[in-house]
């Protein structure tokens, strides 16, 4: 189903007002909306503070982020991975529900527990499906 | 070494032995004052040349309260102050203990420099040439394509502590090696912190003054971005797409930043998301010998070790930073000027 901009434009205002995440939210909507389509991208949270600039805090944006990633308006997905060395190894939704309720991650391809896996996984961003839809 | 003996206005020879040679075959006394000088320069290398960097704050009234204790401070003999600034003799490191010592304090109207001594061990593996076996082993090793062998090495190190006046920050320079691994700058660092600290603590009644490190991180984007500022010859970032880039070109040649394929790739995306840095100044140092003035032309380089991880965090950190081909005190004033004006703009 097709949503036009200025509709979750007036989703962000209505839900943050004149906070600072209205302003981030909107950059990063017009950020996601002009990424080309069809291409696969693996977003950082480092990459996103380029996007939005100096003017906001980490604390700012990671509340946006968060805003972004809720279903309400949600522009981003989030994923993680296993960092290991230079590599990075995918690691499924699933992988994470099961470390975080028993406290040991299995490593998908090793089979092996990972020791300290806290440190070791990272979190990073797509676009969401609903960024496709945007008119 | 060798700009410091040019600025002294001594011989160089080729190579180190001939250098060596030809220094010797000096004529007191009208050299004294030339190796004096040499002696100067070699003791403020130390505090400079070839380190790793962390920064800290401190409240402006415990560095007034750092600065009255280290002024007039008497550091208890040792081994590394009865030889400082040269380095322990390698038959007497073996038998002192591995813990830091402070060895001296150099003053200035800047700042007060703690010099500490450590004598810290590695293992070495070198290749063993088989040529160098009698026959009789030679046939026993004929299966093996190389033979290695390691050995303990004993060496000193001089790590600096810095308290600036005036600045509310104190630094802490660590000794590196070429084959240093990031791994060893950690432990480094925090056995000079500890008894730092613990100096402190028992002198002043402060607890853990150097907690607070300053992120390096945000001085990435701001050289890189600087235009002018110096030449950039490494660059890491990612893209959004999941590309990791490593770009580095060679030293003598342009910078990065202005390099053709770099500023296509950078053109055809939206930003692109740096997470290490080496960037270079060239330096000209100016000396006047015999009423006429030489210019030394020098390079410093300042590198932000950054790993592609940090950038997932939700406070990109880098910690400490690397100094390298400084020898003189000017040039590290240059660089650490450079780094504190881009800190705070």
């Amino acid at each position: 189903m097709k949503v036009s901009k200025e509709s979750i434009v007036a989703q962000i205002y209505e839900d943050w007002g004149e906070k600072p995440q209205s302003q981030i939210c909107i950059v990063l909507l017009n950020y996601l909306t002009h990424l080309p389509k069809g291409k696969h991208y693996h977003i950082t949270f480092g990459s996103l503070k380029v996007v939005i600039g100096n003017s906001y805090t980490n604390t700012d944006l990671l509340k946006a982020i968060q805003y972004l990633c809720g279903d309400r308006t949600r522009l981003l997905d989030t994923n993680f991975e296993l960092l290991e060395d230079e590599r990075a190894v995918p690691l499924s939704h699933s992988d994470i529900e099961i470390a975080q309720a028993t406290g040991e991650l299995i490593h998908p391809k090793t089979g092996y527990t990972v020791k300290n896996f806290e440190e070791k996984v990272s979190l990073y961003f797509v676009p969401s499906s609903l960024t496709e839809n945007i008119i | 070494m060798k700009e410091m003996l040019t600025m002294c206005d001594l011989p160089i020879g080729k190579g180190r032995d001939a250098t060596i040679s030809r220094l010797l075959r000096q004529q007191f006394p009208a050299s004294e004052i030339k190796f004096q000088e040499l002696r100067t320069l070699y003791s403020n290398h130390i505090l400079v040349g070839q380190k790793v960097i962390r920064f800290f704050n401190v409240k402006e009234e415990y560095i007034d309260k750092l600065i009255c204790l280290f002024e007039f401070y008497e550091i208890e003999p040792t081994v590394y102050q009865k030889h400082y600034p040269f380095p322990v003799p390698d038959e007497d490191l073996t038998g002192i203990d591995a813990l830091p010592k402070l060895s001296h304090i150099e003053t200035t109207d800047e700042n007060i420099s703690l010099v500490f001594c450590t004598r810290r061990s590695f293992t070495e593996r070198t290749e063993i040439d088989i040529g160098d076996f009698n026959t009789e082993i030679q046939e026993k090793l004929v299966y093996y394509d190389k033979i290695y062998g390691t050995k303990r090495c004993i060496y000193q190190f001089f790590d600096i502590i810095v308290i600036w006046r005036n600045r509310n920050l104190v630094e802490i320079r660590i000794d590196i090696t070429k084959n240093s691994l990031s791994q060893e700058y950690d432990n480094s660092f925090s056995r000079i912190t500890k008894s730092f600290n613990s100096l402190v603590d028992t002198s002043l009644g402060i607890q853990e003054i150097l907690r607070n490190r300053v992120n390096f991180f945000p001085l990435i984007d701001k050289l890189y971005y600087s235009q002018n500022e110096g030449k950039v010859f490494e660059l890491f970032f990612t893209t959004d797409e999941g590309s990791t880039k490593k770009e580095i070109i060679k030293k003598d040649k342009g910078d990065l930043r202005y390099e053709t394929y770099h500023n296509a790739g950078k053109n055809a995306v939206h930003h692109i998301t740096a997470y290490h840095l080496a960037i270079l100044w060239n330096f000209i140092i100016s000396k006047h010998i015999q009423s006429q003035t030489i210019d030394i032309e020098t390079q410093v380089e300042l590198i932000l070790p950054g790993k592609y991880y940090i950038l997932s965090s939700t406070n990109p950190t880098i910690e400490q930073i690397i100094i390298e081909e400084c020898g003189f005190i000017e040039q590290y004033k240059f660089i650490f000027n450079i780094i504190d004006k881009y800190l705070k703009s």
